[in-house]
């Protein structure tokens, strides 16, 4: 279902010394792409990249952190943010796996309100 | 008006290139060329030449040549050749001619010179009157020059060359070509050497303004105080030449008092700690009071030198110094003296314009790099004063060993938003708390206080650990800024040896049995305040005997470290705290074992020894 990644041309990309983001429009998703430490530093930009996710007017927003190795509470709080932030019809799918970013979202039970994929198809699948 | 040889070119263009050395030893080059060209040819054909070269080679109003010949019979000297604007002989040139060449009869050296331009007849576009003479085999040369450009300073010095090459093509002429061949090598190569002096200045020239910005990128990077000003004092006494620099400068410490520290470069710091500071002398005043740059060649002889007692001067034993330099380091924000740089060498005359004025680039460059850091130093001072301002006293609970720790981050930006707390309340209870602000700085600490001031009322109303996070959840959630706190909070009831709790998303506590068994209590119970609404109650057993530690997240989890195995590594330690003699010492060497000695977030870190009731606390 998704489109070859070469067809994605990314719509802008933010870092921090320890991490990055990106953004890239798959379908009807916004996929913004996690890498490295969701710190204090990272969600602020992570933040900006989201609002201009959202002027996409996409169906779903997916914030994929398979490549966090480092999510602080900063970097939750924001995921809280951005999810309460998202309006009807669109909808924010979190893809993480491994306990890296898993234990903190259970620890702050932000499981209970996040939807959480373990794969980015999986999260993809439910557009 | 006519604009001469200059058609086309504006005076201002380039009102001096034609003076450079360079310049010069191509003109004379082309002088002398075209004298050889002209072999045979009549005096005043070779001499027609070399004046329209001079012309064109000093873009100039107008060129006379006159020669003097010690066999003619009036001993007068005569136009040879012209070129350019008012050709013919003028009566102020025979003056001016005359003078000069009465002065040159004594050598047969070449002389370069500037004939005054007021009240010489000569075309309103006239600005500057060269002149170039020499001694002849039997008489003197003079080469007037009118020129339409002021001849900058040094100029003059440069065209040697260039009066070398008329005498040899005249000197050629007349048949003693080996003498003006020679003597125009000679200068040739005097003026090639000064050339390369000249270029070996402009080098240095450059290499010190790059100096000036490779110092300034540097110190204007630079947070840390220390290094700053020794940075600063070592660069500056490096291109100053100076013997030795110091610096000295003011800071404020944490009661408002300022103090003076220094650095020093180029001299032990055994040389100046028998001394006492400088104080506000004619000399040194300038440069505290910040009323500009003294320079002195020779200090110990400027009179606001030695005039207070009581060493009148320099004391015994210090650094002999003449030549004298100090600037002030101004503040460009608040126009503050926060220093002065104080350049000495023994020797007198060391310092030029071109070093103070160095000196002064660098004080500029200090002068922001410290008032960068302190405005660093002062945030980062200010939130972690803010979070230490809002630690709690904690008290003494009979029945229990309290030990707490507060660490703000290593790194200012991210102090300010753990705090913990011990309340007591009634009927002999106690509350613990540890939370965590996500944030930093001042935002954070305050939030902080708002958290902190909230708990302590709610508990002291005597709400349930449940109940208690429910409600500051709701004052989190209503605050203008979303927040998002984690937070502890548990109450031990010594009459039943019980502890309940609640958690808003924080770290899990580690509960020590008397049996020494380890156990983690309260992960995942509910959200964070200010995002989460239910909040569950747990219950458990903190008998006498048994040990509570509550910490954050600086402790267990950073950028190198997963919280999982930074939470594994926290409980192995703790459980190795059972037994130590000095419980003080053994908590300071968990945290700096756990965070490696360095932690880049707040550290807020409770432990509780339940005693047996026996025990004093």
């Amino acid at each position: 279902m998704a489109e070859p990644e070469t067809d994605d041309a990314p719509l802008g990309m933010v870092s921090t010394s320890a991490g990055t983001v990106a953004l890239e429009q798959r379908d009807a998703a916004a996929v913004l792409t996690v890498t490295g430490a969701l710190d204090l530093a990272l969600a602020p930009r992570f933040r900006q990249l989201f609002e201009r996710a959202l002027r996409l007017r996409p169906e779903l927003v997916v914030a994929n952190l398979t490549g966090v190795d480092f999510l602080a509470s900063a970097g939750m709080a924001m995921l809280v943010l951005a999810h309460r932030q998202c309006a009807p019809p669109t909808r924010l799918h979190v893809v993480a796996a491994g306990r890296l970013t898993m234990r903190p979202l259970e620890m702050t039970r932000l499981t209970d309100e996040l939807t959480i994929f373990p794969t980015l198809p999986a999260a993809l699948a439910r557009l | 008006m006519t604009t001469g040889s200059m058609a086309g070119h504006p005076a201002h263009e380039r009102p001096s290139s034609q003076f450079t050395l360079a310049a010069a030893l191509s003109l004379a080059a082309t002088v002398r060329e075209r004298g050889e060209q002209a072999g045979g040819a009549p005096l005043e054909t070779v001499l027609d030449a070399v004046a329209r070269e001079l012309h064109a080679g000093f873009a100039a109003v107008g060129v006379r040549c006159y020669i003097r010949r010690a066999d003619a019979a009036d001993d007068e000297p005569t136009l040879v050749a012209a070129a350019g604007e008012g050709g013919g002989p003028d009566p102020a040139d025979l003056t001016a001619v005359r003078t000069r060449l009465a002065q040159q009869r004594a050598s047969d050296a070449i002389e370069v010179f500037e004939v005054p331009v007021p009240g010489y007849p000569a075309p309103p576009e006239v600005v500057s009157i060269l002149g170039l003479a020499g001694g002849l085999p039997a008489g003197e040369f003079c080469v007037l020059v009118l020129g339409a450009h002021q001849v900058p300073a040094g100029g003059i010095g440069h065209l040697r060359p260039v009066a070398a090459a008329v005498r040899a093509v005249v000197a050629r002429h007349l048949g003693d070509g080996t003498s003006g061949e020679r003597d125009y090598l000679a200068v040739v190569e005097q003026a090639a050497r000064e050339q390369a002096g000249e270029l070996d200045r402009l080098h240095a020239e450059a290499g010190l303004v790059d100096t000036l910005h490779a110092v300034g990128q540097q110190l204007t990077a630079q947070l840390d105080i220390d290094r700053l000003v020794q940075d600063a004092t070592d660069a500056a006494t490096k291109v100053t030449g100076a013997e030795f620099g110091a610096f000295f400068y003011n800071l404020i410490d944490q009661y408002g008092e300022s103090y003076t520290l220094y650095t020093l470069s180029g001299a032990p710091r055994e040389a100046f700690e028998r001394f006492p500071m400088p104080r506000n002398t004619l000399v040194f005043a300038p440069t505290f009071d910040g009323t500009g740059t003294v320079r002195s060649d020779d200090i110990t002889l400027d009179r606001r030198f030695g005039h207070n007692t009581p060493y009148q001067g320099m004391p015994d034993g210090h650094l002999p110094v003449r030549s004298y330099l100090a600037v002030s380091a101004v503040s460009p924000t608040t126009g503050e003296v926060l220093g002065g740089f104080f350049f000495g060498h023994p020797a007198s005359g060391q310092f030029t314009a071109r070093h103070e004025y160095l000196a002064e680039g660098i004080a500029g460059y200090t002068a922001i790099a410290l008032d960068n850091a302190r405005l660093y130093d002062r945030e980062r001072n200010l939130a972690s004063e803010l979070s230490r301002s809002m630690l709690p006293t904690v008290p003494n609970v009979p029945g229990l060993a309290i030990r707490t720790r507060y660490l703000p981050a290593a790194t200012g930006s991210k102090v300010g938003g753990d705090w913990f707390d011990v309340i007591e309340l009634r009927g002999g209870k106690v509350a613990f708390v540890i939370g965590d602000v996500v944030g930093h700085g001042v935002t954070a600490a305050a939030v902080m206080g708002q958290m902190r001031t909230a708990i302590r009322s709610y508990a002291l109303l005597d709400l349930a650990p449940g109940d208690l996070l429910r409600n500051v959840s709701q004052l989190a959630d209503s605050m203008s800024e979303p927040s998002f706190v984690t937070c502890f909070y548990a109450v031990l009831d010594p009459t039943d040896g019980t502890l309940t709790y609640a958690n808003a998303g924080h770290l899990p506590a580690v509960l020590i049995h008397p049996d020494g068994d380890v156990e983690q209590v309260g992960e995942a119970m509910a959200q964070p305040l200010g995002v989460g609404t239910d909040f569950p109650q747990g219950r458990g057993k903190f008998p006498p005997g048994a040990d509570l530690v509550l910490y954050t997240d600086g402790l267990v989890e950073g950028h190198t470290r997963d919280l999982t195995a930074g939470i594994d590594a926290l409980v192995a330690a703790v459980r190795g705290l059972r037994g130590e003699p000095d419980l003080d010492a053994a908590c300071d060497a968990l945290i700096e074992r756990l965070t490696r000695g360095s932690h880049d977030d707040d550290i807020a870190f409770i432990h509780v020894q339940h005693k047996n009731g026996a025990e004093p606390a």
